[in-house]
């Protein structure tokens, strides 16, 4: 009889501790940088977009969420013409953010993505790009790369000589 | 012994086991089969099975006690079978032995055109649902099973799906309908009938009732179903129906690389999180032959314990709330929010993290990462405290747990049961004190024992792992070590990030590891780790490719699920229903 209504007590306590809820939808939950929600496509440094479509990040998928097709600017750079993620497959689990080269494809700590109709879970590039860097600030794949684009040369990127010329034997 | 008999000869390299088979039993049909694991491989031919099972449990010294996993595999498309007898299907018998310490594992090699094997269900009671599910995966027929059908696929199902030539994905097939006809066909094939289980519907005295518990009532914890015999409220017997939750992850192994299959494995025991991907990694890096840094050891040590203690409290909420304590779950849902917003910190998710990886871990731990950990062993312990008034000192509570479903060590031994209903027995064997994985030898804890192996002891023994969990993790925290959080070895997928990006070699080791997969070299491995719920290992078979030749995922709760109607006769339903609370099972974990 004494443990019941020792039970009783411990439970009555509670009535006056502060409480726990959060009042979701009105107050939302803090969540940390590292959250995994909904997926973005960033841009780099100069404002240009970040993804190379090399397709790494549709093949790491476990689940096969994403599809997307390459193409290319008048400067040689590399685009997705396309970028589709099936939000209704994805299950957030970063393996794209980590297999991407550039940076481009990121979580972000965004979790409302609920829909009526399940094809309102399939984003297109206009719904995934930012305008923003998301979370790596001062990556620019190019800048790193070896690759020919529009105002950048051989020779001009990180940690890159100057090309060699093989039509001369002087040095 | 016949004494003109042949004396065996047995090579010196055999070990102590076999060769003490081989003289015990005078056969000399046993092959060794090296393996990465260490344990003791074994083929014998098939009429010779039984005669050392029951050898290696009842009349050997220290005896293998416990059947750790019953399963097969199809040899058929392997390529790498040096070493291997010409088997085109293989069951796998794998013992424990708690006094020795040690496992041995036997396998029997059969040709397609005779599929069958001599049932050991008498042998080991808990051998009945894995040989079930053995004929249900691979239409391998035991020979002498009382109830030889299907396990977790429907009746109705056609084929055996972790046969090679079982399509694997939704698309090899044509598109699924379901017209009313074939629904009702569906259905009525569910329907629950007394006289295939050998039970009667009626006594002398009285008709027995028939009651389905589930596949959806709020105390079977998820989709499955208990058939009750009842007379007024007594349970004469009951059948566990499980299937429900299939999704065959084993399948998904063959399919997968071996680093996109990590996500599938948080999602099988669904409280553990991370402490799925554990004994997982382990296995592959043993068949890479990778060694994992200390750092990334600690790390996963520390999320597999804060997992440990998110399952523990779900299931102390539930197991209240099942025996009619409405608000101790609420109070305990606070706790592991904690444990989820440290999670939530260091590895992006709350529930399916998949935070390992091959040769490490995904990331490092933030910045400031210990703040909240040391806040919460600070806190934890106070409530569980508290907690122990308001729930464990209850004698209502007490009432209905003490006494109810209890069973003896030797009995949980036969039925395969590991990990916290074992412990309540009072066998003090706990896999992170027995073999150390990860680095367990190095911090200080206690195996907690109970002594009654009711439902209240498998409770007691579950808080005071809290406890110890809180003590381990609190090691954790101040004894992290400096260093990479990744191996350096050409298989840790992926290679480290910050290098990939500036460095053409490392991004084609990236590239290759990311899409097709790291090559993991030919071999046979099992880990095995002191899961959330007991025993969890995978056994992964590698034909030297990007993707598992085999996954086996040997989870605790499905044996323990087995062990229902033993423990459940003669009792009340509410009884089962404090059963069923105790036992803390995930029908993803049984039905994989």
């Amino acid at each position: 009889m004494f443990s019941q209504l020792r039970s009783l007590w411990e439970v009555l306590r509670h009535t006056f501790i502060k409480h726990d809820t959060v009042e979701y939808p009105e107050q939302k939950p803090a969540l940390f940088p590292r959250y995994r929600g909904r997926i973005i496509l960033t841009r780099d440094p100069d404002g240009e977009e970040r993804c190379v479509a090399c397709n790494l990040c549709a093949v790491a998928c476990p689940v096969d969420c994403i599809a997307l097709q390459k193409t290319e600017d008048e400067h040689g750079r590399w685009y997705p013409e396309f970028f589709r993620i099936n939000f209704s497959r994805c299950i957030m689990c970063g393996f794209c953010e980590e297999a991407c080269p550039t940076n481009a494809i990121q979580l972000t700590p965004d979790f409302e993505m609920c829909e009526y109709d399940r094809q309102n879970m399939v984003y297109e590039k206009q719904h995934l790009l930012i305008d923003g860097t998301g979370k790596y600030h001062d990556y620019n794949f190019y800048r790193v790369a070896g690759m020919t684009i529009g105002n950048k040369a051989k020779g001009q990127a990180e940690n890159e000589y100057p090309p060699v010329n093989v039509k001369t034997l002087l040095p | 012994m016949d004494g003109n008999a042949d004396k065996i000869e047995i090579p010196s390299n055999t070990p102590a086991i076999v060769r003490e088979l081989t003289e015990r039993l005078n056969i000399n049909d046993f092959t060794v089969q090296p393996t990465l694991d260490g344990i003791t491989t074994v083929w014998l031919p098939r009429q010779n099975l039984r005669a050392t099972l029951q050898h290696l449990k009842f009349q050997i010294t220290s005896p293998y006690l416990l059947l750790f996993d019953l399963t097969a595999i199809d040899e058929r498309q392997r390529t790498h079978r040096h070493a291997l007898s010409d088997s085109a299907f293989t069951v796998v018998y794998h013992l424990l032995s708690f006094e020795r310490n040690d496992d041995i594992r036997i396998k029997v090699a059969l040709n397609e055109a005779d599929l069958s094997l001599p049932t050991i269900s008498d042998i080991w009671p808990s051998a009945n649902w894995y040989e079930r599910e053995v004929w249900d995966m691979f239409g391998i027929v035991f020979e002498g099973h009382p109830h030889l059908r299907r396990i977790l696929m429907p009746p109705t199902w056609q084929g055996h799906p972790l046969r090679k030539e079982h399509y694997a994905r939704a698309t090899e097939m044509t598109a699924f309908s379901l017209p009313d006809e074939r629904q009702e066909i569906e259905q009525d094939a569910l329907r629950f009938v007394p006289e295939d289980w050998g039970m009667r519907r009626r006594s002398e005295e009285s008709d027995f009732m028939f009651l389905n518990m589930g596949p959806n009532h709020p105390s079977v914890h998820g989709a499955f179903r208990i058939a009750l015999q009842l007379d007024g409220e007594e349970i004469i017997d009951a059948l566990p129906d499980i299937g429900y939750h299939h999704r065959g992850a084993e399948k998904m192994g063959e399919r997968q690389s071996w680093h996109t299959y990590i996500p599938y494995t948080d999602r099988v025991d669904y409280l553990g999180g991370s402490s799925n991907n554990l004994p997982y990694v382990l296995a592959v890096e043993q068949l890479a032959g990778i060694d994992v840094p200390e750092r990334a050891q600690v790390i996963r040590v520390m999320i597999t314990e804060l997992y440990r203690l998110a399952s523990h409290l779900l299931f102390y909420g539930t197991y209240a709330q099942d025996v009619g304590q409405m608000s101790p779950i609420f109070y305990m849902f606070i706790d592991r929010e904690k444990v989820f917003d440290i999670l939530e910190s260091i590895t992006g998710a709350r529930m399916h993290s998949s935070y390992f990886r091959i040769g490490g871990v995904a990331m490092d731990l933030p910045q400031g990462w210990d703040k909240r950990i040391r806040e919460f062993v600070n806190y934890l312990p106070a409530r569980l405290d508290h907690y122990d008034k308001l729930v464990m000192q209850n004698s209502i509570l007490k009432r209905r747990t003490q006494g109810v479903g209890a069973y003896n060590t030797a009995e949980a031994v036969d039925w395969s049961v590991t990990g916290p209903g074992l412990r309540a027995t009072g066998l003090a064997w706990d896999y992170r004190k027995a073999r150390p994985y990860s680095g367990y030898e190095n911090y200080e804890f206690e195996i907690p024992i109970a002594s009654h192996g009711d439902c209240y002891d498998r409770c007691v023994v579950r808080i005071e792992e809290m406890r110890q969990s809180v003590r381990i993790i609190a090691q954790c925290l101040e004894n992290m070590p400096e260093g990479p959080h990744k191996a350096h070895h050409p298989l840790t997928t992926p290679p480290p990030k910050a290098r990939t990006l500036h460095d053409i070699e490392t991004l084609i080791q990236h590239f290759l590891n990311v899409s097709w997969g790291p090559v993991i070299p030919a071999g046979e491995s099992c880990v095995t780790i002191e899961a959330t719920k007991g025993l969890n290992a995978y056994y992964l078979i590698s034909d030297g490719g990007t993707m598992s030749y085999r996954t086996r995922i040997r989870t605790p709760s499905f044996p323990h699920l087995q062990m229902i109607p033993m423990m459940c006769r003669g009792m009340m339903i509410a009884d089962l229903i404090a059963i069923l609370a105790s036992i803390d099972f995930v029908m993803a974990d049984v039905d994989r």
